[in-house]
């Protein structure tokens, strides 16, 4: 089963995430903190992360830019959902290495389906990676 | 005179008593807060799940089982309410609907406490309740400055057109909301908004006209070229002149360029010729790239520096320009230039690093 690993301070928002990523088939873990999104990410190797920005102890930028310094993350999908709309805190966002940007207020369906494709695309192109290898 | 002991005796008397009733009194008012506040801590995970269902399936067993006063039920569907759009958003205000709660709201908007009535308004708005505009307009002239401000965020969460002219109104009013509120109120409704909003633009008060230029602008709306083009006429005030060419800007629709190339005159007002060269700027081609260029020879600082920095983001045309000036090592443009090459290279360190 995917597993994804949710990084969200506000329990509430953790809780709506965790109910309807599971309801789509995955396997959720939530933690509070990016501090805790690190350490989990290393014993649970999620397929997917998703970050909130605004976090205690560790942002999910800093969280970000500490997961694809492992080397076992360095291609992991990483999606950022924040209140910081700004041009500028999307440009910060990429810059530190997401994979894709969504604002809050968002919608928990578009959520789902933008995973879905990110993890979709992220196993053709592992697939297409591999067959290049074989092939050398 | 002399005060008899017992008399003495009798005050301490009935001081003690009314310090121990209300030492008392404080004691089981923080008990039942606690023994509240637990109870809603141990029924919040279970609340919390029925919820999350109902946002997928039937809530009619859920609905019924909520009364309308729960404040946990209240508090946990407010939590979620500013953070999720589209249809869960819209169950959310269907399941408010259904415990009550919102008719609940209704009556409090009415409420003599204004605590009562800012919360109701907050909650209406955030479930984007419709038929609480009406309400809600009213309470932009409501006597605390609170229940204003929350009244004017609710209806830019509700979105209804119909409530622009009162919200363009506070800006004028004794009773009056803080400018950035009535800003961001405006600013978060739809595009149902510009029509009433190029009518505030057109016939409003000046402060009303600033404000509706500045959104009309900020929103890029196409639809509002001929009224914000008519505002950065001489006769207008300077207010709505520099937001109006500002708004130009933003939109950057290029048959704006006429207009605002008559507001770089030099007998205009230095802070408008500082604006209109930026919004020439965000325009683009090679139209105001001519214009920018003559720019850079103005006495202003400010104006030769906005041409700069603007001619720095017109593409080739643009920074052939700086390139050609920023040789000339002793004039006055040159050194302009060279600011607008600086810059231009601040951008490309920028966009390698991305």
């Amino acid at each position: 089963m995917t597993k994804i690993l949710i990084a969200e301070d506000d329990e509430e928002i953790r809780s709506l995430l965790k109910f309807k990523l599971e309801t789509a088939g995955f396997e959720v873990c939530g933690v509070p903190d990016g501090e805790a999104a690190v350490e989990m990410a290393q014993s649970m190797l999620p397929d997917l992360v998703l970050l909130d920005w605004m976090m205690p102890r560790m942002s999910g930028l800093e969280t970000c830019v500490a997961l694809r310094k492992i080397p076992e993350f360095r291609s992991l999908p990483i999606v950022m959902l924040t209140a910081k709309s700004q041009e500028i805190d999307v440009d910060r966002g990429f810059e530190a290495g997401v994979d894709d940007y969504i604002v809050k207020p968002f919608s928990p369906r578009e959520l789902t389906r933008r995973i879905e494709a990110l993890l979709a695309r992220t196993r053709s192109s592992s697939i297409e990676a591999f067959i290049a290898r074989t092939r050398e | 005179m002399t005060i008899s002991p017992h008399l003495v005796f009798d005050l301490m008397f009935v001081v003690a008593s009314a310090l121990a009733a209300l030492g008392i009194l404080t004691t089981v008012v923080n008990l039942r807060r606690a023994w509240l506040d637990r109870r809603a801590a141990t029924r919040l995970p279970a609340l919390r799940t029925q919820l999350l269902a109902a946002l997928d399936g039937d809530d009619s067993r859920f609905v019924s089982s909520i009364r309308r006063e729960d404040a946990t039920f209240t508090a946990l569907v407010r939590s979620l309410l500013p953070t999720v759009r589209g249809a869960e958003r819209e169950r959310l205000s269907e399941i408010l609907e259904g415990t009550g709660v919102v008719n609940a709201a209704l009556r409090d908007l009415h409420s003599r406490s204004a605590v009562r009535r800012a919360r109701a308004g907050d909650l209406l708005g955030l479930a984007s309740i419709n038929r609480a505009v009406p309400e809600l307009m009213r309470l932009l002239r409501d006597r605390d400055v609170d229940v204003r401000r929350t009244a004017a965020r609710a209806l830019g969460f509700i979105g209804d057109a119909a409530a622009v002219p009162a919200l363009l109104a506070t800006v004028d009013a004794a009773r009056s909301v803080p400018y950035n509120t009535t800003t961001m109120a405006l600013l978060r409704m739809g595009s149902d908004a510009h029509e009433p909003l190029i009518e505030g633009l057109r016939a409003g008060s000046q402060k009303a006209r600033a404000v509706c230029a500045e959104i009309l602008g900020l929103r890029g709306s196409v639809a509002a070229l001929p009224a914000l083009t008519a505002a950065i006429h001489p006769w207008e005030s300077l207010e709505v002149r520099i937001r109006a060419a500002r708004a130009l800007g933003r939109i950057g629709v290029p048959g704006s360029v006429d207009a605002l190339a008559a507001l770089m005159r030099s007998e205009e007002p230095l802070p408008l010729r500082a604006v209109t060269t930026r919004a020439l700027g965000q325009i683009g081609g090679r139209r105001t790239v001519t214009l920018l260029r003559d720019a850079l020879d103005a006495p202003e600082h400010i104006v030769a520096l906005n041409a700069a920095r603007a001619l720095a983001s017109s593409g080739d045309d643009g920074a052939d320009i700086l390139i050609r000036f920023g040789h000339e090592l002793t004039s006055r443009r040159g050194a302009y230039a060279r600011e607008g090459l600086s810059y231009l290279a601040l951008q490309a360190t920028h966009a390698a690093r991305l």
